[in-house]
C-alpha cells in the first residue's frame, strides 16, 4: 500500500496528542478504511494555508507507535519498579472515584492538586474536572512561577486590560488579502524563535508571510537565530535583562518625544509618573545591565517608534524574568505609547471568536460561570492566594513553588493526591527535579493521563489512563479565532479515550449536577458554541471552522466602540478605564504601580562570587523544530533530525576547557550535574551556553534508578526552584542558570548522587 | 469527505501566497521550439529548460524539516532515508555577524513524487506542498528561472 492509495480525504483541525502543540492548523487526513495513510496541511485553512510542521507529518508514527499506552494501567510493584498491570476503565475510574472522594471527605477538595502541562487541549477539560471535584488547586505544577504566558497575560492586562498579539492578519478569514489589514512595518520578535516553535496560538511562519510583504525585524534575543540573521537590529541582551531593555526603550521614547501624543492624551493615564521612573534607565545604565550597545538600542527603538504600524511578538523567556509581570507590564506600554494598540498591523486585542471562552480563564469568568460563593471558596484555600496578589486577583492557577513546598511539609494543609494530565514534570518542566520527585513521592495517590510512559509515570504513577490522539477525538478550539472543531476520524486504538471524555465522566461522578446538565460532551460543546450560531455537528458540516464577521473578536480600535470592556463603554478593562502607565491595581495590591527591573537571583550582579565558580549562564529551552517540549524523542522520523541532548557553546569557550565538538561533557553547578553532547556554535555569546530542555531518552531503561536518563540529561535539575516574583507569577529562573562545563575524562560515567532515589 | 473539486475552488479565495502555490504546472514539452533572443539563452533553454526543477529561496528556509519528513511520509521511507535533507549553516556573514541559514538538499533518490502527481493526489511534490516557509517551488525549469529572478537568494535544482 502506498500513501497515494486512499479512499477519501477527511478534513479536521489539529490540536494536542500527536504534534502536541498549541494547535490550530487545518489538516487533510488521507484515509483508507479506518486507517490514516498520510496526513498533511489543509491548503484551504486560513490558519496554516497548507503549511505543515514536522510533528504533524510524522503523526502516523506517533499514532501507531508500539509503545503507546492503550489500556488503563495500575502500578503493580513499588513506585519506580516500572511494573504495571492492565485494568479495565471501570476498575480505573471506580478506584479514582473512591480515592478522590475519600480525600475530599477527610481532608477537603483542596487536598488534591490538578496538574496540566502547556497549552494543549487541556485547560478546558482540566478546569472542568477540577471545579467539578471542587478543588481550588489548578496548576502547571513544576513550572516555577507558572512562567509560561500567565505572567505576560496578567502583567500586560494591568496596562491595557487585555491580552494582545502581533497582528499577522490572523483574525480575518481572507488573511493577508483582507483590505482591513495592514502589514507591520517592523516586527519586534522578543525572546522567541517563532519559526521553530508555534507558541501561544501563534503560527510561527506568519512572521515569514509578513517579511515577504515587507516587514522588517528587530529581534531581542541573547542567542543568534535564523531570525537574528535577517533582522535589521539584533538586541543581543543578557539573559534575564528584558525588563531593563523595555524600560530603556520606554525612556528613549519618552525623552525623544517619539510617542503618539494624540493616543496618549486621549486614552491613557500616568505618563508623568512613568517618565520619572523610566528616566532611571538611561542608555548607559541599560547598556551595563543588558550588554546591548546604547547606539543599537537607540536606533532600534527609533525604528519601532517612528514606523507605525509595528508589532511586538513575544515569547516565554519574558515570563522567566524575575518580576516577569512587571516586564510584561513594561513591554505592553511600548505598543500603547507608540499608538500601536489594536490598529492594523500593530498589537491587537486577542479575543475568542464570538466571545466564546471554553473555560473560565480569570476570576471574573469564574464569578459568571460558577457564582460568588464558589469563587470565595476557592480563593480561601488556593495555594498562594493569601501571599501573592496576582494569584489572588488575576488567573486561577496556584503558586507552584509554594505548592511543591506544601507537598513536602503539609503546611498549611496536607496535599494527598495528584491528577496529572498532559504533563511529564520530571522529564520536562520541573525546576529542581529532585525536589519535585520527593514531593510527588510524598503523595498518597498519583493519577496520570498520558500516551507514553515517561520519567514521571515511571517514578511516581499509581494509575495511568490512556489518552487518545487528535484524530481519535472530538473537541472544539477557540484560541483565538476562528471557532473550529477537531473531530474523530476513526476509533481510538486499544482503549484510549479522549481527555474530554475521561474528565467528563469523572466530573459527572464527582458532581451529580453536571450529570443532570449534560448527557454527553457534545452537549457541552454545543452550549459553548451557541454564540456562533452553530452546533458541533453543523460546524463539521460547514467545513470545520467559522470566523466572526463583526463582533468582539474582530479588530480594530475596539476601545472606541466599547468592545473591550465588560460594561460596553469605550475604553479599556482597567480600574481607570484608560491605559494605565501607573497601575491602580498594583497600587491597591501593594505592588509597585510602575514597571521596574529586578536582577536575576543568580547573576553577575546579584551573586558575583557564585559566578566566579560557575562563570557561564546556561540558557535552557531553545526550541527544536522536531520536538514539542519533552515529547517525540521516540518518533524515528523526528529523532533522526535532532538525535542528541546538546549543549551549544562557542568554540573559544570550549577550546579553553579542552572540550571538543561532538564530545560528551558535564554541565554542573551546586544543584548537581548533567551530561550533554557538545555542539560548537560560533554564533554563541561567549558568556552563555544554550541547552535545549525536555531531554530524556525513551530508549534507555525506564525503571528506577534510570528513569529513561532524565537525571542524566534534564537540564532543569540545575535550575533553582523558588518564588521569583513579588506578584506570585513569573520568575522561574530557567534562563539564568550559572554553570560550568567540565571535560568528561575517559572512563568517567554518570554516577551522580541523585541516581538511585527511589524513596 | 471533501471532494477534490471543492478543495481547489476554496483554495482560490484564501490568501495570495496560496494561489501561487496551488497553480497547476503544465508538463514540459521535450524538444518543442522555444523562442529565444540570444545564442547563449538559446543554448540554455534548449538544453536545460525542458526539465523539471525545484526552486528554493534560501533566504526563507527556516530549517523546519517539514520537507524532509513530508518526503519520508509520502514514500514511507525509514528514518535515515529521504529525498531531501535539511542542512544548517552557521558562519560569519556580512560584517562578520553570525549568519544562520538552512538549505534543503535534494538527494539522488528524489523522484519528484512521481506517484503522487501521477495518481492525482496533488500537482506538486510533498515537500513543496508542506514547506512551512513556502520557499520551494516546483515546475518546469524555464518558468522557474523567471520566478527565480524575483527571489532574494534563489537556488535552482534541475532534475
Amino acid at each position: 500500500m502506498t500513501t497515494n492509495d486512499y479512499d477519501r480525504v477527511e478534513r479536521t483541525t489539529v490540536w494536542s496528542p500527536g504534534p502536541g502543540c498549541h494547535g490550530g492548523c487545518g489538516v487533510l487526513a488521507y484515509m483508507k478504511g479506518d486507517k490514516i495513510v498520510k496526513i498533511e496541511g489543509d491548503p484551504c485553512h486560513p490558519w496554516n494555508q497548507g503549511r505543515t510542521c514536522s510533528r504533524l507529518l510524522a503523526y502516523t508514527q506517533f499514532l501507531n507507535h508500539k509503545d503507546r499506552i492503550l489500556y488503563p494501567l495500575k502500578r503493580a510493584g513499588e513506585r519506580g519498579s516500572g511494573e504495571f498491570t492492565r485494568i479495565t476503565w471501570d476498575e480505573a475510574l471506580d478506584e479514582i472515584e473512591t480515592k478522590f472522594k475519600r480525600f475530599r471527605d477527610e481532608s477537603g477538595a483542596e487536598s488534591v492538586i490538578f496538574v496540566q502541562g502547556t497549552g494543549r487541549d487541556i485547560n478546558a477539560p482540566l478546569t472542568f474536572l477540577t471545579y467539578a471535584y471542587g478543588s481550588p488547586n489548578l496548576s502547571q505544577l513544576g513550572l516555577s512561577g507558572q512562567s509560561c504566558y500567565t505572567p505576560r497575560i496578567t502583567g500586560s492586562c494591568m496596562t491595557d486590560g487585555t491580552l494582545t498579539v502581533a497582528d499577522c492578519s490572523q483574525f480575518f478569514e481572507k488573511r493577508y488579502d483582507d483590505p482591513r489589514w495592514e502589514c507591520p512595518k517592523y516586527i519586534i520578535i522578543w525572546a522567541t524563535n517563532p519559526t521553530v516553535g508555534c507558541p501561544d496560538g501563534f503560527q510561527g511562519h506568519w512572521v515569514i508571510d509578513c517579511m515577504k510583504r515587507g516587514s522588517k525585524l528587530i529581534v531581542v534575543d541573547p542567542r543568534c537565530t535564523w531570525a537574528t540573521s535577517r533582522a535589521e537590529y539584533h538586541l543581543q541582551c543578557r539573559p534575564g535583562s528584558d525588563g531593563a531593555v523595555a524600560l530603556g526603550m520606554i525612556n528613549l521614547i519618552l525623552e525623544n518625544e517619539w510617542y503618539d501624543k494624540e493616543f496618549v492624551e486621549k486614552w491613557t493615564m500616568g505618563i508623568d509618573k512613568l517618565r520619572e521612573r523610566a528616566a532611571e534607565y538611561t542608555p548607559e545604565q541599560v547598556e551595563r545591565l543588558t550588554w546591548i550597545p546604547k547606539e543599537v538600542l537607540f536606533e532600534a527603538t527609533m525604528a519601532y517608534a517612528a514606523n507605525r504600524p509595528s508589532a511586538i511578538h513575544w515569547g516565554m523567556p519574558i515570563d522567566m524574568n524575575p518580576e516577569a509581570t512587571s516586564v510584561a507590564q513594561a513591554i505592553s506600554m511600548l505598543w500603547c505609547l507608540t499608538g500601536n494598540f489594536d490598529i492594523p498591523g500593530g498589537n491587537v486585542a486577542a479575543r475568542g471568536a464570538f466571545g466564546i471562552a471554553m473555560w473560565p480563564i480569570n476570576q471574573a469568568q469564574v464569578l459568571t460561570e460558577y457564582g460568588e460563593d464558589f469563587l470565595t471558596k476557592i480563593n480561601e484555600k488556593r495555594i498562594g492566594a493569601k501571599e501573592y496578589p496576582y494569584v489572588a486577583n488575576t488567573r486561577l492557577y496556584i503558586q507552584p513553588d509554594l505548592a511543591v513546598e506544601q507537598m513536602l511539609t503539609g503546611d498549611p494543609y496536607k496535599i494527598r493526591g495528584m491528577w496529572i494530565q498532559t504533563s511529564n514534570m520530571l522529564g520536562g518542566n520541573s525546576a529542581d527535579i529532585n525536589k519535585h520527585h520527593k514531593a510527588l513521592m510524598n503523595m498518597e495517590y498519583n493519577v496520570f493521563v498520558d500516551l507514553f510512559h515517561n520519567p514521571t509515570t515511571m517514578a511516581v504513577a499509581d494509575i495511568i489512563l490512556p489518552a487518545a490522539c487528535f484524530t481519535e477525538r472530538n473537541t472544539i478550539r477557540v484560541w483565538h479565532t476562528p471557532a473550529q472543531i477537531v473531530r474523530k476520524l476513526h476509533e481510538p486504538l486499544g482503549d484510549a479515550r479522549n481527555d474530554w471524555e475521561i474528565n467528563f465522566e469523572l466530573a459527572r461522578r464527582f458532581n451529580p449536577e453536571i450529570a443532570r446538565k449534560y448527557s454527553t460532551v457534545i452537549d457541552f460543546f454545543d452550549e459553548k458554541l451557541r454564540p456562533s450560531g452553530y452546533t458541533f455537528q453543523e460546524l463539521i458540516d460547514r467545513g470545520g471552522w467559522v470566523f466572526e464577521e463583526d463582533g468582539v473578536s474582530v479588530p480594530y480600535r475596539r476601545y472606541e466602540t466599547g468592545l473591550l470592556r465588560a460594561d460596553g463603554k469605550p475604553g479599556f478593562q482597567t480600574p481607570s478605564g484608560k491605559v494605565e502607565f501607573y497601575s491602580l491595581n498594583h497600587e491597591e495590591w501593594g505592588l509597585d504601580p510602575l514597571p521596574w527591573y529586578r536582577e536575576p537571583p543568580e547573576s553577575e550582579n546579584s551573586t558575583p562570587e557564585l559566578m566566579k565558580k560557575y562563570p557561564l549562564v546556561m540558557v535552557t529551552g531553545r526550541r527544536s523544530p522536531v520536538y514539542f517540549h519533552a515529547e517525540h524523542r521516540n518518533i524515528d522520523w523526528l529523532r533522526e533530525k535532532d538525535p542528541f541532548p546538546l549543549v551549544e557553546v562557542n568554540p573559544k569557550v570550549a577550546d579553553a576547557l579542552e572540550i571538543k565538538d561532538g564530545e560528551w561533557c558535564w554541565i554542573e553547578n551546586e544543584r548537581g550535574k548533567i551530561m550533554r553532547k557538545v555542539k560548537y556554535n560560533i554564533s554563541m555569546n561567549e558568556k552563555c551556553v544554550s541547552v535545549p530542555h525536555g531531554w530524556w531518552a525513551p530508549e534507555e531503561k525506564g525503571n528506577a534508578p534510570h528513569y529513561y536518563g532524565a537525571w542524566k540529561y534534564n537540564c532543569n535539575k540545575l535550575v533553582l526552584s523558588q518564588v521569583g516574583s513579588s506578584s506570585g507569577y513569573g520568575g522561574g529562573a530557567y534562563k539564568t542558570v550559572p554553570v560550568r562545563l567540565r571535560k568528561m575524562e575517559p572512563g568517567e560515567v554518570f554516577d551522580g548522587p541523585e541516581v538511585g532515589i527511589t524513596k | 469527505m471533501v471532494p477534490r473539486s471543492e478543495l481547489r475552488n476554496k483554495s482560490a479565495v484564501i490568501g495570495n501566497t496560496l494561489k501561487r502555490v496551488r497553480a497547476t504546472y503544465s508538463e514540459p514539452q521535450l524538444g518543442s521550439q522555444i523562442k529565444t533572443q540570444t545564442n547563449q539563452e538559446n543554448f540554455f533553454v534548449n538544453n536545460i529548460a525542458p526539465r523539471y526543477a525545484l526552486l528554493v529561496d534560501q533566504e526563507y528556509c527556516t530549517g523546519c524539516q517539514s520537507c524532509a519528513i513530508a518526503c519520508q511520509q509520502e514514500h514511507q521511507y525509514p528514518a535515515g532515508k529521504s529525498g531531501v535533507r535539511v542542512t544548517e549553516h552557521i558562519y560569519p556573514g556580512n560584517d562578520d555577524k553570525p549568519q544562520i541559514d538552512f538549505e534543503p538538499f535534494f538527494t539522488v533518490i528524489c523522484d519528484l513524487c512521481a506517484e503522487r502527481r501521477a495518481k492525482g493526489t496533488d500537482t506538486v511534490p510533498a515537500c513543496v506542498r508542506n514547506c512551512q516557509a513556502k520557499c520551494i517551488e516546483f515546475g518546469d525549469a524555464e518558468k522557474l528561472i523567471k520566478s527565480a529572478a524575483c527571489m532574494k537568494r534563489p537556488a535552482l535544482y534541475l532534475k
